[in-house]
């Protein structure tokens, strides 16, 4: 179906992204919980946290000085926090509820009743003891979600632009996490401590992304930084490294210039050229691990450009067009498409 | 304290669709009855809260926005359902098709030569004054001659059984997708409540509007492309439009996805513009377009008007059928279909005074008590007075607001609406329904077999509106021979 309105196509990337934002922070902060349990009573165990959203200025104007419990309510059950797990499963049931007359009835079924479960988190849910049990919940409905959506969504375009949303998100999520967590254990190698040799830290980070088993089967009691940096970006066959996600990305917008003839795809493709040439390089590069910060930074940078790329081509084709015949552009109501909290800021729902 | 249970259901000497006439021998549906019977009522509440919860997962709801949240409530569902007879079936379904005939009919003529008020049937000031009289229409011919696609007739029925027309709905009547999904409801719920009935089916009805509504395509288009306009989420009936872009298989389009060029309709998808040829829209007419109509709508599309008038785009239902369901234009129903048609109305009015006659308007007045006002503008139940129900001081300031405005006005004698045993707080008890079959026509009528039953939770409230505390119960249309 190529008929699919800009509008659909445009919620479905979202319902893919806040899908997907939503399973990473939940195990994120399930993983958090387990690691911090014993090791530290200070915020300053989750303020990195703050670092990956770039969120420190948002939660000092509310909360102050971070507290574990204050930084768990910002991301768990914050509704005026935009990148909390409820704003993103409300985001994410907003975007599918505008879908209903094209997803099947399953699929919203689903995310409906995952919403109406954690829209309004109990105190409860989020104390220490129950924590990771709540997050590993949310976790499950996001996997379930994903799975339903599989199962049962009609493999056209709209099942593309979902798939977008969500790989785009994923490789972005990655790409955050490895680019803090490195900067962490690098000023703690600076302070000498034990730094970039301890065990637990790289096993935590690999817990935090799924990818601890397979990491384990490839390499075999080895757990030194490069190695896990490299697995993470470059490994071919894991499903969140950014290698895996970019040629998927690449897979999809192929399909939709070949097999459904959209020409924009063209555009967005040119742009995926210049995540698979940076990948390239960074995949020969001895000083990579020292360089992680601007290699990432790259990556983030040109996933948002390949997001702009959908915008124009797919999402607001209006304003790309009188772009081209120099008419006035009016400001798109379009979904912010930068990534982590700011980009949560605006819902196209107005 | 322990709910009353079925078995001492009191009908209260009106006419039950269960039970049939107050005081007769045996149950109209006797067998259904005591199959009812059997259950046990705190199983029927059981059972009953289960399929709420159920509506609320799949979303078949309207949201209420409050500053803080979206809540989503569902419209009341009661379980116990209201069953019509083949043969009153049979009766409404005639009525029904003689009605909207005589409705496009009368839209024809109106937008058309005007014949109907020049031979002194319809005065011209109840038309052409109405607010509802379109006159950028005057002279647009719709394809077939439709311009009431799909109408929603509200009846109800006397002490006697006899049905009555109270209300025509000409213009975007909602509904049909309760009747939809209460069925599949009442399906999962009650499988051996409806076990060896032939209830006739609701499910076809998306495939035949969507086959009415290709029929109406400009130009005789084969495979036209049909889309529904909504006014997006925030609409309190976004669940239906939902519901049936889904059931036809057709984009949900709001204004923003539509643009004009050269009068010709198209969306923005992501291979380009697509031309659009048929609109079932469920935008008001003072919504559609800024260019003609209310200009401050951004629901709409610009350009639109002009597009329907050089036959590119055909909405359904047309722009301006709001002046044939009008309170007023009501009253003369039944003289319209005996002028158009050279029948009597199947389907007889409730006898209607129109106050801007001042006999109607001395009698209303003499008789106040014993009657019901209604606002001839107003929908959804508002502004209604039921004299034998209001106080003092209101019947008096329903005597000053007629005399004022007597042309604001009709009335109609008070009706004892039928009931149906429904499951209130209380347990069982006669709560007031009335029916609205939907009727969807291109080149013909189709009438969907049953329609929706609404029935008034509150304890003796007559009035039925969902945005009064009203709720819906499936309708069965039963083969006589079963079970």
């Amino acid at each position: 179906m190529t008929d699919l309105l800009s509008r659909y196509a445009e919620s479905l990337f979202w319902f893919g992204r806040y899908l997907e934002r939503t399973t990473c922070l939940a195990r994120l902060l399930e993983v958090q919980t387990s690691f911090d349990r014993g090791r530290s009573n200070s915020g300053n165990a989750w303020s990195w946290i703050l670092t990956l959203y770039d969120d420190h200025d948002r939660f000092r104007e509310t909360y102050g000085e971070p507290t574990t419990s204050t930084v768990i309510r910002f991301y768990v059950a914050d509704p005026k926090n935009l990148g909390s797990i409820v704003a993103s499963i409300r985001a994410a049931r907003e975007n599918a509820r505008t879908l209903r007359a094209v997803i099947p009835m399953d699929l919203w079924h689903q995310v409906n009743v995952f919403y109406n479960r954690f829209r309004d988190p109990s105190p409860a849910m989020l104390v220490d003891q129950r924590l990771s049990h709540t997050c590993q919940l949310i976790k499950k409905e996001c996997y379930a979600l994903e799975g339903v959506a599989d199962a049962t969504l009609y493999r056209d375009v709209a099942w593309s632009f979902f798939q977008l949303g969500l790989l785009i998100e994923r490789a972005d999520q990655m790409s955050r996490l490895l680019d803090v967590r490195f900067a962490q254990m690098r000023d703690q190698a600076d302070s000498a401590q034990d730094g970039l040799g301890d065990f637990g830290f790289w096993s935590v980070l690999l817990r935090s992304v799924a990818a601890q088993q397979a990491y384990l089967r490839i390499h075999p009691g080895r757990r030194d930084p490069e190695s896990v940096a490299k697995f993470l970006i470059f490994d071919p066959a894991l499903p969140r490294s950014i290698v895996f996600c970019s040629t998927q990305l690449e897979h999809l917008v192929h399909g939709l210039r070949r097999d459904y003839g959209l020409r924009g795809a063209t555009n967005v493709l040119q742009k995926l050229d210049d995540v698979r040439q940076l990948l390239d390089i960074a995949s020969n590069d001895q000083n990579l691990v020292r360089e992680l910060h601007s290699f990432n930074d790259q990556v983030q940078r040109d996933l948002g450009a390949v997001t702009n790329e959908l915008a124009t081509h797919f999402f607001n084709p209006i304003q790309a067009q009188s772009e081209d015949s120099g008419d006035v552009v009016t400001p798109g109501q379009s979904q912010s498409q930068g990534s982590g909290t700011n980009a949560t800021q605006n819902q196209s729902q107005t | 304290m322990p709910l009353k249970p079925l078995s001492e259901y009191d009908q209260n000497g009106f006419y039950c669709e269960m039970l049939g006439e107050a005081g007769a021998t045996e149950a109209k549906l006797s067998q259904l009855w005591e199959r009812l019977v059997s259950y046990d009522t705190q199983e029927l509440e059981d059972r009953a809260s289960e399929a709420t919860g159920e509506l609320l997962d799949l979303g078949i709801t309207f949201t209420v926005y409050s500053e803080r949240d979206a809540i989503d409530r569902i419209l009341p569902f009661d379980i116990i359902p209201r069953v019509l007879s083949a043969a009153d079936w049979q009766h409404i379904e005639a009525g029904v098709i003689q009605r909207v005939t005589a409705l496009n009919l009368l839209l024809q003529d109106l937008y058309g030569d005007g014949k109907i008020v020049r031979d002194g049937v319809l005065p011209g000031e109840l038309i052409y004054g109405n607010a509802n009289f379109r006159k950028e229409m005057v002279g647009y011919q719709p394809p077939c001659g439709t311009f009431v696609h799909v109408a929603g007739v509200d009846l109800i029925r006397d002490d006697d059984g006899s049905f009555l027309v109270l209300e025509d709905n000409a213009r975007t009547p909602s509904g049909v997708s309760y009747v939809v999904e209460n069925r599949h409801l009442m399906q999962r719920a009650f499988p051996d409540l409806l076990a060896g009935y032939t209830v006739r089916s609701v499910s076809e009805y998306g495939e035949r509007l969507h086959e009415k509504l290709s029929e109406v395509a400009p130009k005789n288009k084969d495979d036209p492309t049909v889309v529904l306009l909504s006014p997006g989420v925030f609409n309190s009936a976004y669940f239906e439009h939902i519901f049936l872009a889904r059931e036809m298989g057709i984009p949900l389009v709001e204004g923003r996805d539509l643009t004009i060029k050269d009068d010709c309709v198209f969306m923005q998808t992501v291979a380009g513009m697509k031309r659009v040829d048929v609109i079932y829209r469920r935008i008001d007419d003072d919504f559609l377009d800024p260019d003609v109509f209310n200009p401050d709508s951004a629901l709409g599309v610009r350009g639109l008007v002009r597009a329907v008038l050089a036959g590119n785009v055909c909405l359904a239902n047309a722009i301006g059928t709001g002046v044939a369901d009008d309170k007023a234009v009501y009253a003369y129903m039944p003289r319209i279909v005996q002028y158009y048609l050279g029948e009597e109305a199947i389907l007889p009015n409730v006898e209607t005074h129109i106050c801007r006659e001042p006999e109607a308007l001395a009698y209303t007045l003499d008789n106040l008590d014993k009657l019901v006002v209604k606002p001839v503008g107003a929908s959804g139940g508002y502004g209604i007075v039921i004299g034998p129900k209001a106080s003092r001081a209101e019947l008096e300031q329903c005597a000053a607001q007629l005399k004022a405005a007597p042309e604001e006005y009709i009335s109609q004698p008070m009706i004892n609406l039928s009931v149906s045993p429904t499951l209130t707080d209380d347990g069982v008890a006669p709560c007031h329904v009335d029916l609205r079959p939907f009727a969807v026509t291109g080149r013909e009528t189709w009438v969907l077999p049953g329609g929706l039953t609404r029935v008034a939770m509150k304890r003796g409230s007559i009035i039925v509106n969902s945005s009064q505390g009203g709720g819906t119960k499936d309708t069965w249309v039963i083969d006589e021979t079963s079970p």
